[in-house]
């Protein structure tokens, strides 16, 4: 019955294979428009960074922007290196602020979603 | 997997409880922190740090004290008791977390975390030590209070609050079990209820809260929803489907919309909103712009530019929503703003030193005596966050886009803002509609009465302001340019100017009641435009001056009988014996 228990990929270590991994990565409320007007976008990440870290939120918003994003407006989406505010971030449908937001280690097979609150409702 | 049992069996617990609790209100408190307390302790000692065991034994116990709950018929029992929470009332959970770290949020309600197993610490600002609670501790957070919390990843608690518990909550998990069983969803909506909802909704915005404390609706009452297809008129609607059901509110609902005409825009979101009144079994009623004013809003953005066309897309809203309203024999309109967007035009108003909009901007109900129809906002006390979570969840059917002729401006930067605060401190939205509150009782009624004939039919004039929320764009522009009507039509009123000294006795009449007091003086200053016999400070109405200057420059006037400016200006009589043919008429 329980296929992904979001807490389960937490428990798995950095000592597994350093093979890049995959996650989903979601855009809604709008946001979707700056990245080709697609929601989902499957990401590949590597599994360990130049500076032996794991990646991160902080790793995934550079990725995206640079390797993701086609639309101009990069500050739509980013602001001072972080998640432009109004702008809020689940992982595995929790919001981010309970998982250490930017800091997050990213596990392959995670879910995250962006959802703009900026838009008319 | 133990975790999901041990949260189904609670939360049917609780909602059970709530059942028993919910026909004897006035008996709510009848557990003791204390004594649950010396629960949690024993049970602590008779299992240890089998969390299951812990927990079971709790709820055995509870439910020898509380026969009126149905432990043993779990699923069934929270699939009937949808009704969800009341008022003042009373909820047990069990809050788990791996590694969870957040803040508590400000609780209307004082909160007891007996940890069960773990260890919970909590950092009040100022301090340098964490406060430590082990396995066996009551925390006790005080209403009021924000801390910062962590609780280790193998960490459980029985929460016991005492206070104001948002009725979402339950909704959240009955219909989980209700209509889909579905775990990792329920899952993720406990650990996100943990932290939004526990600490963000028990701060007094409930929804149902919201609505019985300033009594927004009476039994049988026809309410139009004005519906935009974005993503809080979607979550009103829904929300006040769900609890009218629920609470038997009696209420009759139906959606309202206006039609811009905005092509690739409106059209788009229009769908959205028929979709939507066939999901919610509601009626739709929409209203075009072209068939009021004679002008879709590409004929006017084609006629005026890009610059300042919101201004006319606002005027024409607010009436339009009211004629719509008309039309069906509707008496109040709800609408969608949420906590931001009230922040947000409290912050507009305060920058622009404007007090009379200042003051009405923040009530829930605003009527205006000239007009029968009542707007208020119930999602006043919602977070957009939340409301945007809530979509999620719920998986909502809503539309987002972008207005396609609204740069960002003065309405942006605020929004900004009050983003920018948030991110530092969550509360900060709220705090400012309170505040917006606060200062709207002080100012003098005359004050308020002032401008409010303008306030009222401009309230929502912001852009895009009473319907599609964000998209205000040209918002400086059109500012200066209220700012500018409202100076030149301060010299064509007659208004009565407070005098200095009285100020402050004024002040003391006025601090009893914020809302009523308005209404004495707003026959002074409410009048009916002689056009159209639309609400207006002003012989002729906004709505009606902005269409004359779009059908000066058509060369086929379409509607509206043409008064010359002239005639305007020296025909006061005939504005009396309009204003006189309305009132009797």
């Amino acid at each position: 019955m329980m296929t992904t228990d979001p807490g389960a990929s937490l428990h798995t270590t950095g000592m597994e294979a350093l093979s890049p991994f995959s996650i989903a990565v979601e855009f809604t409320g709008g946001l979707e428009m700056l990245f080709s007007n697609k929601h989902k976008h499957s990401v590949t990440l590597p599994a360990q960074l130049n500076d032996g870290g794991r990646p991160n939120i902080s790793f995934l918003l550079e990725h995206l922007v640079e390797n993701v994003m086609k639309d101009e407006r990069k500050e739509l989406f980013i602001l001072e290196g972080n998640v432009r505010p109004g702008i809020l971030v689940l992982i595995n449908d929790a919001d981010w602020e309970l998982e250490g937001e930017e800091n997050y280690e990213l596990q392959p097979g995670d879910n995250i979603v962006f959802v703009s609150t900026l838009h008319g409702g | 997997m133990r975790t999901l049992t041990l949260l189904a069996t609670l939360l049917a617990f609780l909602a059970g409880l709530y059942n028993y609790f919910d026909s004897r209100l006035e008996q709510f408190y009848i557990f003791e922190p204390g004594q649950l307390h010396d629960l949690s302790q024993r049970a602590i000692a008779a299992h240890g740090n089998d969390t299951r065991a812990v927990v079971n034994y709790i709820v055995s116990e509870l439910d020898e004290k509380t026969p009126g709950s149905h432990l043993n018929k779990e699923e069934e029992w929270v699939f009937n008791n949808a009704g969800g929470a009341m008022g003042a009332m009373y909820i047990i959970h069990a809050r788990t977390a791996i590694g969870t770290e957040g803040h508590t949020g400000r609780h209307t309600a004082d909160d007891y975390f007996n940890i069960l197993q773990g260890t919970q610490l909590a950092y009040v600002p100022g301090s340098y030590e964490p406060e430590v609670y082990p396995q066996g501790s009551v925390h006790h957070l005080p209403r009021g209070q924000v801390k910062q919390y962590k609780m280790d990843a193998s960490c459980f608690a029985l929460e016991y609050a005492r206070g104001w518990i948002p009725p979402m909550l339950f909704f959240g998990y009955a219909d989980t079990f209700s209509s889909t069983l579905d775990f990792p969803t329920l899952w993720a909506t406990s650990r996100i209820t943990g932290r939004e909802m526990i600490a963000n909704l028990l701060k007094g915005k409930m929804f149902h809260e919201t609505i019985t404390t300033s009594s927004l609706f009476y039994p049988g009452e026809r309410v139009a929803i004005g519906a935009s297809g974005g993503k809080d008129s979607t979550v009103l609607a829904s929300v006040l489907k769900t609890l009218n059901e629920r609470y038997n509110y009696g209420l009759q609902l139906c959606l309202l919309s206006i039609d811009e005409g905005i092509k690739g825009y409106r059209d788009d979101s229009l769908e959205t909103v028929k979709r939507n009144a066939e999901q919610y079994d509601m009626p739709l009623e929409i209203v075009g712009y072209d068939e009021l004013y004679g002008w879709t809003m590409d004929q006017v953005v084609a006629q005026v530019g890009k610059k300042g066309n919101c201004t006319y897309c606002g005027v024409f809203r607010r009436q339009a929503l009211d004629r719509g309203a008309a039309r069906l024999g509707i008496k109040h309109v709800v609408t969608g703003h949420n906590a931001d967007d009230v922040a947000e035009t409290v912050m507009m108003n305060l920058l622009r030193g404007d007090l009379p909009r200042l003051s009405r901007g923040t009530s829930i109900v605003t009527d205006s005596a000239a007009s029968d129809i009542k707007r208020s906002k119930p999602l006043k006390y919602a977070y957009e966050k939340e409301i945007v979570l809530y979509a999620h969840h719920k998986q909502l059917d809503y539309f987002s886009t972008e207005c396609i002729y609204s740069p960002e401006a003065f309405r942006g930067s605020a929004r900004t803002l009050i983003k920018d605060l948030e991110k530092i401190r969550p509360s900060s939205i709220l705090d400012i509609v309170k505040s917006g509150e606060d200062m709207a009782e002080l100012v003098p009624a005359e004050v308020k009465g002032k401008s409010c004939a303008r306030a009222a039919a401009e309230e929502s004039a912001g852009g895009c302001g009473s319907q599609n929320g964000r998209s205000r764009g040209g918002e400086m522009a059109e500012m200066e340019k209220k700012l500018a009507d409202d100076e030149a039509a301060e010299s064509m009123e007659t208004e009565i100017k407070l005098p200095e000294q009285s100020e402050s006795l004024t002040r003391k009449q006025n601090k009893g009641g914020k809302g009523p007091s308005q209404k004495t003086i707003k026959t002074q200053t409410m009048g009916k435009c002689e056009r159209c016999g639309y609400i207006s400070s002003q012989k002729v109405c906004k709505a009606c001056a902005l269409l004359e200057g779009l059908n000066k420059n058509r060369p086929k006037t379409a509607i509206e009988v043409g008064v010359s400016l002239e005639d305007e200006e020296s025909s006061s009589t005939l504005m009396r014996q309009m204003e006189k043919a309305q009132l009797g008429g």
